[in-house]
This record gives structure tokens, sequence and C-alpha cells, in this order.
């Protein structure tokens, strides 16, 4: 793995002078820059820090606050209160949903530097691959671990470069791409712990929102990781970490986009949408961490203007603070007036958030970032996932479609 | 020097290949780490899964266990319905990790020559077979790595935390 990205933001992080070499499969000890735990997982380690008399040495902790993560429980309130009270203790700093999704509070205060370490109890963590860092998700005794010592136990991965070239074609959206990449991948991650380096020139042509959107799916693509080159659409100024010259790599991938078309998972298989066109779908669930965000409700609004969908379409704004600027701007009221439902804000697994169970032999359709992100308790249920723009065109027809479909119906 | 947990034997529950986090612990659970007790591993996948796995410590399965999250709750729950190690052809980093972190064995082989049922005994230092007793065989392991070992003798990575001395008490 000499001389790529993630080399050089592991030498800098090492807290042993012993290791010479980064050999995958090796653990490693590094120094956590950043240490993020949501509210469902903190509960466990406050607890721990409480029976221990633990002070925490770690002081950029950061803690997301939904207030809605327990609502089930019983003791609902009490939690939820302890939370607080033990997080102002520990002086946790605290980042409220309602303020927006977490991980565009980390980006908008621009706490997260490339070539830092963001170590998170949560799986979307790596949603920051494009600021050049390299982000690790973590169970709880990890997180304890870093509390104490500011130090990570690090399995070094192998490190796959891929190469994404071509000219992005008109309708491609970061989540086609993310399937296209799953499917070309998933074999050849499926068996190792890697990391994937990205380069190429579709890097340029991506908004961040395609790149964020990206970001998200390295578990579905079973790679522990991605990390993006520095990319002038995210930094304008800061200067972030390039492989040096004649990096090496442990597979090395070059990838042409430019003919692809739209894509569709179901049942963990990627196709082309064509191949499903015209299938019937029962609901449509656009939002949670992906296609929640204030462009993708823009995005909607444009698409739905004076027009009606055919079929029940949900729609999840990621957080309060992106319902009320949709709301402001004019995007709630052009959605809800063509005839989507609107759902409470939530990240994740949404539907359950809302308490809404598919039924038996629904056909569901999906942006989430995998089949099973909605709350499933049972096989029988048709799963597609898709991007945004699948989805509205499915949703406004009333069968799977492209969005370049839309102009054969009329719609 | 020997260990008392080196060694260890059980009869083997196989299961599928490409067993993902959530079909161990199906989201419906996976927010809520405060209510570990009222959680039982492959509740949608195998309903009768604590009846199956009765008499049974060895759980066997194929590529890639546990992928797609990093919550360490999958491996809490199989450790509390009494699972005491994992056998698989390979396993998704994030779950072996947390595996470990938690003192539950996770061992690489190839389970194609583990049938549901087959007594098993597995000599994590001083083998590089895992017996295959019922079928009189040896199947070649990858051995586990000094790191993981040590994690796994101490109980997982709390604990080794309170022997290092970085945390006060070692209950």
């Amino acid at each position: 793995m000499k001389g790529t990205i993630l080399e050089q933001i592991l030498k800098r992080h090492l807290l042993s002078d012993k290791i010479n070499e980064l050999i995958p499969g090796d653990v490693i000890p590094i120094k956590v820059d950043h240490l993020f735990i949501p509210d469902n997982s903190v509960m466990p380690i406050f607890k721990i820090m409480e029976q221990e008399k633990i002070q925490a040495k770690n002081t950029n902790i950061y803690l997301g606050l939904t207030h809605f993560r327990y609502q089930y429980e019983e003791n609902y309130s009490s939690i939820q209160r302890d939370i607080c009270d033990l997080a102002k203790k520990y002086k946790f700093k605290i980042l409220e949903n309602y303020k927006g999704l977490w991980q565009y509070q980390i980006l908008n205060r621009g706490i997260l530097q490339p070539g830092e370490i963001f170590l998170g109890r949560d799986s979307t963590v790596n949603f920051f691959a494009p600021l050049n860092s390299l982000n690790i998700s973590s169970g709880i005794q990890d997180i304890i671990q870093c509390i104490i010592t500011c130090q990570h136990d690090y399995i070094v991965p192998a490190v796959i470069h891929v190469q994404l070239e071509g000219t992005v074609p008109k309708n491609i959206s970061g989540k086609d791409i993310s399937l296209f990449l799953k499917h070309e991948l998933f074999e050849i991650t499926k068996n190792k712990h890697c990391l994937i380096e990205f380069s190429g020139s579709v890097l340029e042509q991506l908004s961040p929102r395609d790149l964020y959107t990206i970001s998200q799916h390295h578990f579905a693509i079973n790679a522990s990781a991605f990390i993006f080159p520095p990319l002038k659409q995210i930094y304008r100024k800061t200067q972030g970490l390039t492989p040096l010259e004649s990096p090496e790599y442990s597979k090395e991938l070059r990838f042409d986009i430019s003919k692809l078309n739209s894509l569709i998972e179901f049942n963990n298989s990627i196709h082309e949408v064509h191949e499903f066109n015209l299938k019937q779908i029962d609901k449509v669930f656009i939002g949670n961490s992906i296609g929640g965000s204030l462009q993708d409700m823009k995005f909607l609004a444009q698409q739905l203007e004076n027009k009606k969908v055919k079929i029940p379409c949900f729609v999840i704004p990621g957080s309060s603070k992106i319902l009320l600027e949709a709301t402001e701007k004019g995007y709630l009221e052009i959605i809800l007036k063509s005839g989507c439902i609107l759902l409470a804000p939530a990240t994740g697994i949404c539907s359950a958030m809302n308490n809404l169970i598919p039924i038996k032999n629904e056909r569901i359709m999906t942006t989430a970032i995998n089949s099973i992100s909605i709350q499933v308790k049972h096989d029988v249920i048709d799963f597609y996932t898709a991007s945004i723009e699948t989805a509205v065109a499915t949703a406004l027809i009333g069968k799977i479609s492209d969005i370049g479909d839309l102009q054969y119906h009329g719609t | 020097m020997a260990h008392k947990l080196d060694t260890l034997s059980g009869r083997a529950f196989k299961i599928n290949d490409l067993i993902s986090a959530k079909d161990i612990v199906s989201n419906n659970f996976s927010e809520s780490y405060h209510n570990i007790q009222n959680i039982y591993p492959f509740t949608d996948k195998i309903p009768d899964f604590n009846d199956k796995v009765f008499s049974k410590s060895i759980l066997v399965s194929g590529d890639n266990f546990g992928y797609a999250s990093s919550r360490e709750l999958p491996a809490l729950v199989l450790k509390k319905s009494g699972i005491k190690a994992i056998i698989a052809k390979s396993f998704f980093s994030g779950f072996y990790k947390n595996a470990f972190n938690l003192g539950l064995l996770c061992i690489q082989a190839n389970t194609d020559y583990i049938d549901d049922n087959d007594i098993l005994k597995i000599d994590i230092r001083q083998a590089e077979f895992i017996q295959n007793r019922t079928k009189k065989i040896g199947i070649k392991m990858q051995a586990v790595k000094k790191y993981f070992y040590k994690l796994y003798i101490n109980g997982g990575l709390l604990n080794k935390l309170y022997k290092d001395g970085l945390i006060h008490d070692g209950s």
C-alpha cells in the first residue's frame, strides 16, 4: 500500500514507532482526531463511564441527538433526559438533529479536515469520504477505548484503486454509480478486508450530493471505507492528500461509465431499469439519508410541479431543518399538491420511525442505501432500490420507469 | 502458557453463507442497545433459532459473515444466545473485530467439510486444524492473530482495558 492516500493518513496518526511497514490484516494503534456517537448507542457508553468513573481524554467527541430514538420504549423520557444530562457532564459536543443532519453540521462547521481520522459508532460515517479523510465505523467497545485513550486499534485493509473515467450521462446520479460499483465490485471485495481509493475524471463531474451518496454505499460494496482525492467542488482552497508517485495497490480497476444507464437493485442483484420497465410497484419511499436532503426536495419539486403521483409516494426529509427550509422555499407545497405523503423527518430506518411496516406481498421502491434499510419483518416483500430520479418517475407513471420515460407518458 | 480458553469443543449449527449483520439482528431491533435482553438472533431468517441452537455452540457459515454494518449488536446477541465460536470461510472485518471485542471467537476455515450437528474441537494456540470428530478429519484453519487472541482470552476489549489499568475494576 506504499504511496496510497491511506498509507499517508495512517503514518501521520501512528501511535507506535515500531511499525515500519503497513501490512493488510495487521492491527495498528492510531490516533483518532474526531469521535461521533449517535444517541441510540450512547447509553451503554455512559453506563460504563459512570460505573468506572471514566474521564474522557478525547475532547473532540460529538453526540448526535435526535430525541426520538427511544420513543417506543417504556422509560423513553428518562432515557432521553439522562442522555442530555450526561452529555453535558462529559462535555460531549451536541449535534441537535433539528439543526440538520449531523453529517451536514460536521461539514458546515468545517470540523473535519483532509488527512484526518474520524471514528464513529455509525455505519454512515463514510459520508465524509469526499473530505479526503479516513472514516472508520466501529462498535461501542472501540468507542469506549477511544474516549479513554484517543486511540483506535485499526485493522489495516488492502487498498483497491478504482478509476472512474468517461462522461457522466444525463440523468445518471450518484445512486446509479453506487449500484454500478456494487455490481462490478461485490464479488471482488466480498472476501477481502479492503478500502477503495477513487480517482478519475468522473469525480470532477459529480456534484457534492452525488459524491456523498456514493460515499454512503461503502458497506453495500463491502469496503470498510472509501477515500476520494481532494476535489475542487468540495475544497476550494484547502490542499489535501493525493497518492504519491507509483502507489502500490492490491488491485487496480478502471471503468468507463459513459454508457451507463439508470440502474435498479432487486433482491441484492443489480439490473438496468428498462429490464423491469412498467412492472407494477405499490409504494415508493423517497428520503432518509439518501434522497432526503434539501437539494433532493428541490429536485422532487421540479419534477412534481403541476403533476400527480399515481401510486402512494412517501417523502421523508432527512431532518426538521430540511423540512423547514423545503417549506420556506415552496418545495413542500409542490410536493404535497402532487399527492405525495409527508412522513416525519428521519434518517436510516425511516419507515420504522414512522411505524410503517410493509404489508405481505407488497412491491416497494426506495431510495435507501440498500434493500433492507426499510424495516422488514418478513422476506415476502419485493424490494427495489433506485435513484431519486427513477423513484419519482415510477411514482408519476405508477410503474417502474426511468426518468427519461416521463416524456412518453404525458407526465 | 496454555490458557483454559485455548481449547473449545461443541456441536456445529450450520447456516447459509452471505449472512449480513441485518440477517442476525433485524432493523427493527438495531437501535435498541439498552434493550438487549429482549433481542434474539435471526428472528426473521431462522425464527426458531433458539430451539435449533440448543445444545450447539459453534455457528458455522460461509463467505462474508456479518457484512453490511459496523454495529456490534449482532455479535452481542449471538454471544448472549450461547454461541461460543463462529467458523466461517470469511468474515466482514467490522463483525470480526466487534466479535473479538466482546470475547467471541471467530475462526476462518473451509466450512464445506462441516455439516450441521458435527462435533468439532478447536485448539486455538496449538493446532492448525479444526478437528471434525464426527467425520474424523482435520480442517485447516487460519491462525488467530496475536492481537485477537489476547482480546479473546481476556474476554474482550473492556476487560483488556481493565487489565491494562485504563479502567479501574475488572468486574
